[in-house]
């Protein structure tokens, strides 16, 4: 929300990696980031292993832009079971690619932050089933403060196409008095030039008033975005185009 | 708006050049429809925040002139005393800012009630009939409203005419609106009837969904919002007669529409 009157505050608890490192949720994990969480545990015989597969899928279409612009969470239902260990077996098993981590953590914590990111059912039964949270991705960019989310089931170019539409970083203004943003030319983005640049802090100030303020009138360079070979962002960025059919 | 409408009757290769009808199908006329931001996955805190209005059509029939001197006209109340109510439930912080809570699946009911923007306002109105047109403007919240007298120990009878824009077969007396999402309602309400001065409450008395069994009278015409309860089903009789291309239909509890709840017919040759 606009300001300070974010309720989507998140906890900053400790959770450990499938490489056995401890982060803290938000610091690490969530913080000026476009990431992807869904809810899984390794002996989960129903739709964990088609949904991580699913998300395997949509890791390879995002490629090297997993764990650079974007950053995909699976969070263990069974913290007691799922050691970092464990965590690590499952992920290798199913080809799990850097860029995405699983994480476990202490009973409490991980069941506050299931509550927090919403996956849950008001009705206590079917809330203590553990396969009731396992079918969505919650998918955010957490500098916009705009979150949303998608089937786990989804086709992957579905899950990729809802990532580009929460990640900002390829909005600029057209033209200094046009007021509309229109999505950057992805072919000419290298995903490792943006992340190593600071982002232009128009941009900024447009994200705190993204929703009903007036856009920055700021004239535009080309020469802010480095130009670049095709990357994976192309790829993206035709996902997203696929998805603005919808709209 | 939800539905393609290009504000010409449905049924143009039907009825065009019938004797008596000029375009289209008089029965498809529409009244009172909305608009809102539907921006995809971002509906519920845009529309909450206010990115909605009212969109009115006449026609000859409901044509917007109480003194119309057609003899087909209804001559419903009209402006100043056709009056549009947007309904939203809002959450504020301590600094009286808005808020939302995005990650909730099943959204937060607000503590305020605002009506087109303002918490809990005031209307005065004459001693005459009026044609208030209720829009439940979500994001979650259902609603049943009762006219009520200040003590809220007597509840008012009004004329409920029209659903989602429909005027109903025939006018209804009716003492509660019960709306969903998206839903509106148009009532006539005569206040001629009270004397000077009197102040009247519109209440909301809806603490649960009930299951119901049967479709209640106000949702027996044309509808474009469904109020679906927990393992309910309902069929729909959807035609496409004008025009092929995309129709979205989604949940229009606007968070579940964000968190995917959204299909797409697609209308071709």
């Amino acid at each position: 929300m606009d300001g300070g009157a974010r309720a989507t505050a998140l906890p900053n608890i400790t959770l450990y990696t499938h490489e056995g490192k401890a982060v803290t949720f938000y610091d690490d994990l969530i913080c000026g980031k476009v990431v992807a969480i869904n809810m899984m545990y390794a002996e989960c015989e129903g739709i964990c292993p088609i949904a991580t597969s699913n998300l395997v899928r949509v890791q390879e279409l995002l490629g090297e832009c997993v764990g650079r612009d974007i950053f995909l969470y699976a969070l263990t239902l069974q913290p007691e079971i799922d050691t970092p260990q464990r965590l690590q077996e499952y992920a290798e098993m199913h080809g799990v690619k850097p860029g995405w981590w699983f994480l476990t953590g202490a009973r409490a914590d991980i069941e506050h932050l299931r509550y927090r990111l919403g996956f849950f059912d008001l009705n206590p039964v079917v809330d203590g089933e553990k396969a009731t949270h396992t079918g969505m991705v919650r998918i955010g960019n957490d500098e916009y403060d705009r979150w949303t989310s998608a089937s786990a089931l989804a086709k992957p170019e579905q899950i990729v196409a809802t990532i580009n539409h929460v990640d900002r970083s390829g909005m600029r203004p057209v033209g200094r008095h046009s007021g509309t943003l229109r999505p950057a030319p992805w072919h000419l983005l290298s995903c490792r030039a943006r992340t190593s640049a600071p982002r232009p802090s128009f941009l900024r100030r447009a994200s705190a008033s993204w929703a009903l303020g007036p856009l920055p009138s700021s004239p535009v360079g080309v020469t802010l975005w480095p130009k670049a070979a095709p990357t994976c962002r192309s790829l993206a960025g035709l996902c997203c185009s696929l998805a603005s059919v919808w709209l | 708006m939800d539905h393609f409408y290009p504000n010409i009757l449905a049924g143009y290769d039907e009825f065009h050049g019938v004797p008596g009808y000029t375009i289209g199908d008089p029965r498809e006329a529409l009244g009172t429809l909305w608009y809102h931001d539907h921006t995809l996955d971002f509906t519920s805190p845009n529309v909450y925040r206010g990115m909605a209005g009212f969109y009115l059509l006449f026609d000859d029939l409901d044509s917007g002139d109480e003194h119309d001197p057609n003899p087909q006209a209804l001559r419903l109340p009209s402006s100043p005393y056709d009056y549009q109510f947007i309904f939203q439930d809002k959450r504020f912080d301590a600094n009286g800012v808005l808020t939302f809570d995005q990650f909730t699946p099943e959204g937060v009911p607000g503590d305020k009630m605002t009506v087109n923007g303002k918490i809990e306002p005031v209307l005065h109105v004459a001693r005459r009939k009026y044609r208030l047109r209720f829009l439940n403007g979500g994001p979650t919240r259902f609603y049943e409203f009762y006219l009520v007298n200040t003590g809220g120990t007597a509840s008012y009878t009004f004329t409920y005419i029209a659903n989602d824009g429909n005027l109903l077969p025939a006018p209804m007396t009716d003492y509660k609106v019960r709306i969903g999402v998206a839903e509106r309602a148009d009532i006539v309400v005569d206040f001629g009837g009270f004397p000077l001065g009197t102040e009247f409450c519109l209440v909301n008395r809806l603490e649960q969904p009930d299951n119901r069994i049967s479709i209640p009278p106000h949702e027996r015409g044309r509808k474009d919002v469904y109020v679906l309860g927990p393992a309910e089903s309902v069929k729909v009789f959807l035609r496409f007669r004008d025009f092929k291309g995309k129709y979205p239909m989604h949940c229009h509890n606007l968070v579940h529409e964000d968190h995917a709840m959204m299909v797409r017919w697609d209308i071709v040759d």
